[in-house]
């Protein structure tokens, strides 16, 4: 196995932090959907920058984060309506990502990503609360769009920017993009 | 892995999004076929355990017996939680429900309340499959 490298593991902590501050912010947002738990997902931005830079590994190491504080902050429930909602849409972000850049832009890949969260959200909604709760879904996939658009639009902009100053490995930089 | 860059729109993402939002309201009108009286459903963990016909329930306040407790409020033909002992309070928020397919939850206490037609949920069966 390879050594996880220091510049990582530091930059990693640094998405966890930014993740964390980003879920605050959210939770200031008065709820689109009346169901506890189930959010916006903005800090799927740093999931993306995450695995986009960093890698898969390091991406899942973020979620992971953003579940266990949604634990502490929110309780059990949110704690599986995070994670959930953060696998999906990391996993659908990781195989979206390996398409070659002419078949789909950032933009596509935000409302995708964010509406694989907001189905992960759900299935544990359903999972707790019964079938009824799925009459939110129509609202639900609609802001996930609303938002994907928005991390989508984040994400073109400020890669970019964040690569050119963030040195990734111990040897040089890396490539500009 | 150092990656081409990536375009912010093809148009390829519209497609996407437009089949994603014609999901959505297809969900929608599929959701809503039912007419008739609004009717309060209360579901506890999944099972039904009450159906009120709102526009001849009376005014009341009452309580559902899970943990945390919820508290219930009908009031001129509109239903809300007026009162949750869990910490987030998400449901208080939501505030009177009174359109078919309006929903609120309480989800530590596992309660959802959905504004149903009078007839039988069975659409929603459709929409889960």
């Amino acid at each position: 196995m390879k050594k996880p490298q220091v510049r990582k593991v530091a930059l990693s902590g640094i998405f966890c932090a930014l993740a964390m501050a980003i879920s605050f912010l959210e939770s200031l947002i008065p709820p689109l959907v009346p169901v506890p738990g189930i959010k916006p997902g903005f800090s799927n931005i740093v999931t993306m920058f995450c695995l986009d830079s960093l890698g898969f590994p390091y991406a899942f190491a973020v979620t992971l984060f953003k579940a266990s504080f949604a634990l502490i902050t929110r309780g059990v429930t949110a704690f599986f309506m995070s994670l959930f909602g953060g696998i999906a849409s990391l996993m659908v972000t990781t195989l979206l990502f390996r398409l070659k850049e002419k078949y789909i832009g950032c933009m596509g890949i935000g409302v995708l990503a964010a509406v694989a969260h907001n189905c992960g959200q759900l299935a544990v909604a359903v999972a707790i609360l019964g079938h009824t709760i799925l009459t939110i879904s129509p609202v639900l996939i609609i802001s996930g769009v609303a938002s994907g658009l928005i991390t989508g639009t984040v994400f073109y902009y400020t890669v970019p920017v964040l690569k050119k100053h963030i040195k990734l490995s111990d040897k040089g930089s890396i490539k500009k993009c | 892995m150092p990656k081409p860059e990536r375009r912010l729109f093809k148009f390829t993402d519209f497609i996407i999004i437009g089949i994603v939002l014609s999901v959505a309201f297809s969900f929608l009108i599929w959701g809503r076929q039912e007419n008739g009286q609004p009717t309060a459903v209360i579901t506890v963990n999944g099972n039904t355990s009450q159906r009120i016909n709102l526009n001849t329930a009376e005014d009341k306040i009452f309580t559902v017996d899970t943990s945390p407790v919820v508290t219930i409020q009908i009031k001129d033909s509109k239903i809300r939680f007026t009162d949750s002992l869990c910490p987030d309070k998400t449901c208080e928020k939501c505030g009177f429900l009174y359109e078919i397919g309006d929903t609120a939850a309480c989800v530590p206490a596992g309660v959802v309340i959905t504004i149903d037609g009078d007839g039988l949920n069975s659409d929603l069966d459709a929409v889960a499959g």
